[in-house]
């Protein structure tokens, strides 16, 4: 049987057709039909944000957690312009994102209208598709389409422009198409035989083998498949900085992050490696350093569900595209069980130790030790971008899959604690903690308010040294210690909780960190602490930009000098 | 010049590559695959857009300049896009290259014997004798195209208009883009 219904109700239907349960958005002029029916739709959660930059990265965060689309919603103009950077971010980290935008009505198109941009002529270049609906006939089918891409192959954004005149066309409704998903070929495709006996051997006669894991691997759900590669072949495994938390970091096997901040014995090890295995990553520039000088005495293995990404910036000596989880397994199957005693004791030597840098006896380490403590190594840890997500990256013993959310690629200050907000709707069980700076915090903290109204409890701790430190780490290394637009003012936080109605604390010295982190993790709503730590702690240690992995610094410049 | 000299793009000292994309007949996925070479900031010679090889598609060609492993990497990434059916990638000097120039050149006066036989060694077509010109048609392959205007050079070439190389892609790699289960299911 079918009934007239309009375009925005069918949208409202669509979305529950495709099993939404949540969606992130702000009303306005251009999207008001669709807000207009979704009071019809109580299955449809609607959660107001303040602002719809953070729309867009808590749809992201809800995606990452929950593996299935996050759903935001704008209006025209704006609106739209303001889920750029989220969409970009999320574009970046292969975040699958269903951005829904209001349009003019179609007979304003081309016409400068109020409120009218050409959102997807800005969005081509940072979303994995993008649709203009234009007519309510075929909005069911470009919606169902948008969702199959953003999660198909390797997944992304995309962007639905709906003009307002089609939400409000009236249409046949014939009842539910169903969102049956996309045909996935990439994820069932397995490399050639050839290719995996090839890798197989190359790992059999490797002395000094690694695996380096990244994103793809919490993509593919890859991770007991990683695990057991690790632990019939002996590789130490290094985990990216999106790959944090595939691999328990207190399995034996488990070596860190490489990178511009890896530490120093992960780097060496790959310098001298003769084989390493890739699952799931793109050799980011933040990864490998001055590229000419990465790995050079190693073949590299790469498993990709993204084909483009073989061999795009380094040299492959096998490529196996695929999807993780089945690549692997298949490669586990052919892959002949060795150990590497000896290349561990060789990699053991690498080790440096460091001092924290103190303030009040607080640390990064441990301030993350309390948190881990304190949730009993629950809680989903989303950091931002800067000196914090650095430490958070390095310090913080994740052990359960997918526990660790950050602006990878785009490197997004304010991201944390809107994406918060989408980890927790996606995994309401689990705590869940938002670690910022103070200067990426102050970019989205007005999302305090949809936290209260929305009653989501996120705990949210800033790490307050007075500075945008990462750039200010730069000045002082790099450009003769010039702090130009560096040092930066906070609010006082805990009168700004209390302004929010929610609790806060100030943590200045060690003896009160784990009462405040307690306290706040007992909190029922949301709660903030600000740890005020050392100002010019330094991330250790660091390859400069453009050097190679064997470049660390490992010390200030000035400390340096006087020694 | 010699038939076996290279063509290079000048200033590059590279040879020109021939892309060619066979993409959804839709502004969207045509401004994607456009985009996927500004942001690369690749010298780009010539561009053609044209009707595709199945319904509802267009062929684009697009003549670039760029080291191979950017062109590599440019055609894979082209392969993901929405919408692409087919991406590849040749030398403009390969057999099966043919591209097209309309020439204007200054009225031959009393040199027009030695026009007529430049004409006539390569292929050229008369298509109008104006006042102050002559407009001449030049195809063939790229290399064959540069070797007649080098040879009108002498007469005063006026203008140039001309066409991207083109060329098909290989028999039978047309492959339909992207499709959801539901638009599938239609098919079958």
């Amino acid at each position: 049987m079918s009934e007239l219904i309009s375009g925005a109700q069918l949208l409202c239907r669509v979305l529950l057709e495709q099993q939404v349960e949540t969606v992130f958005g702000y009303p306005g002029g251009a999207i008001m039909p669709w807000y207009h029916a979704l009071t019809e739709y109580p299955a449809l959660r609607h959660v107001l944000v303040r602002h719809e930059q953070a729309a867009a990265h808590a749809a992201d965060g809800y995606a990452r957690a929950s593996g299935r689309p996050g759903v935001c919603v704008a209006t025209s103009g704006p609106g739209a312009t303001n889920l750029v950077t989220g969409l970009a971010t999320a574009h970046m980290d292969s975040s699958p994102v269903v951005a829904i935008t209001g349009q003019v009505p179609r007979p304003m198109l081309g016409m400068d209208a109020f409120q009218e941009t050409d959102i997807i002529g800005i969005t081509l270049p940072i979303t994995k598709h993008s649709v203009l609906v234009q007519d309510a006939g075929e909005l069911a089918e470009k919606v169902h389409e948008a969702f199959a891409i953003a999660t198909s192959g390797r997944p992304g954004p995309v962007l639905i422009d709906i003009p307002k005149d089609v939400q409000n066309q009236k249409i046949e409704y014939q009842g539910g198409q169903g969102g049956r998903g996309a045909v996935d070929a990439s994820r069932t495709r397995v490399p050639a035989r050839e290719s995996l006996a090839e890798a197989a051997r190359l790992i059999s006669h490797a002395e000094r083998p690694l695996l380096m894991v990244g994103h793809g691997v919490i993509l593919a759900d890859a991770y007991d498949e990683v695990r057991m590669l690790a632990e019939r072949t002996g590789m130490p495994v290094i985990t990216t900085l999106l790959g944090i938390s595939s691999f328990a970091e207190s399995h034996p096997l488990h070596l860190g992050m490489p990178g511009m901040h890896g530490e120093v014995h992960v780097n060496r090890a790959i310098q001298v490696a003769d084989v390493i295995v890739a699952i799931g990553l793109r050799f980011d520039d933040r990864v490998t350093g001055n590229l000419a000088n990465f790995a050079p005495r190693a073949d590299i293995v790469h498993i990709d569900l993204d084909p483009a990404e073989i061999g795009k910036n380094v040299p492959v000596a096998v490529g196996l595209p695929g999807d993780a989880r089945l690549v692997t397994r298949a490669l586990l199957a052919v892959v002949q069980p060795r150990w590497c005693e000896g290349w561990w004791a060789e990699i053991e030597s690498f080790r440096r130790e460091r001092e924290d840098q103190l303030r009040g006896g607080l640390t990064p380490t441990g301030i993350l030790r309390a948190i881990h403590e304190q949730s009993g190594g629950t809680a989903t840890i989303v950091s931002d971008v800067g000196q914090h997500q650095m430490w958070v990256a390095k310090h913080y013993p994740y052990q359960l899959p997918n526990s660790h959310i950050t602006s990878g690629g785009l490197g997004t200050m304010g991201f944390a604690v809107p994406a918060a907000m989408g980890v927790h709707l996606a995994r309401p069980a689990r705590p869940v903690w938002a670690i910022s700076g103070d200067g990426g915090f102050q970019m989205n903290m007005q999302e305090i308010a949809t936290m209260v109204q929305e009653g989501l409890p996120v705990k949210m701790a800033i790490f307050n040294n007075g500075y945008l430190g990462m750039v200010r780490q730069w000045q002082q290394f790099f450009h003769g210690r010039r702090y130009s637009a560096t040092p930066i003012w906070s609010p006082d936080y805990v009168k700004l909780a209390e302004a929010y109605g929610i609790s806060g604390y100030r943590v200045e010295h060690s003896r009160q960190l784990e009462e405040a982190v307690a306290r706040a993790s007992a909190d029922p709503g949301p709660s903030v602490v600000e740890f005020l730590i050392e100002q010019e702690a330094n991330v250790f240690p660091m390859v400069p930009p453009g050097g190679s992995l064997s470049e660390s610094i490992e010390s200030s410049p000035e400390a340096a000098e006087v020694a | 010049m010699t038939a076996a000299m290279a063509l290079e793009a000048p200033g590059t000292g590279r040879p020109p590559r021939l892309i060619t994309v066979v993409v959804d007949d839709a502004m969207i996925p045509l401004d994607r695959v456009l985009g996927a070479v500004r942001r690369r900031n690749m010298p780009l010679v010539a561009l053609s857009v044209g009707p595709g090889p199945i319904a509802g598609t267009v062929r684009v060609f697009a003549d670039l300049t760029a080291d191979e492993g950017d062109i590599d990497r440019l055609v894979r990434q082209l392969r993901k896009l929405v919408g692409v059916h087919h991406a590849s990638e040749r030398s403009v000097e390969a057999a099966d290259v043919r591209q097209l120039a309309l020439v204007r050149v200054t009225p031959p006066g009393s040199r027009r014997a030695a026009l007529v036989r430049i004409i006539e060694a390569h292929r050229m077509v008369v298509l109008a004798e104006q006042p102050l010109a002559l407009v001449l048609e030049v195809a063939g392959s790229p290399g064959q195209l540069e070797r007649g205007l080098q040879a009108l050079a002498p007469f005063g070439i006026l203008d140039v208009a001309r066409s991207s190389p083109v060329a098909f892609e290989e028999e039978g790699a047309t492959a339909p883009a992207f499709i959801p289960s539901n638009q599938q299911d239609d098919r079958s």
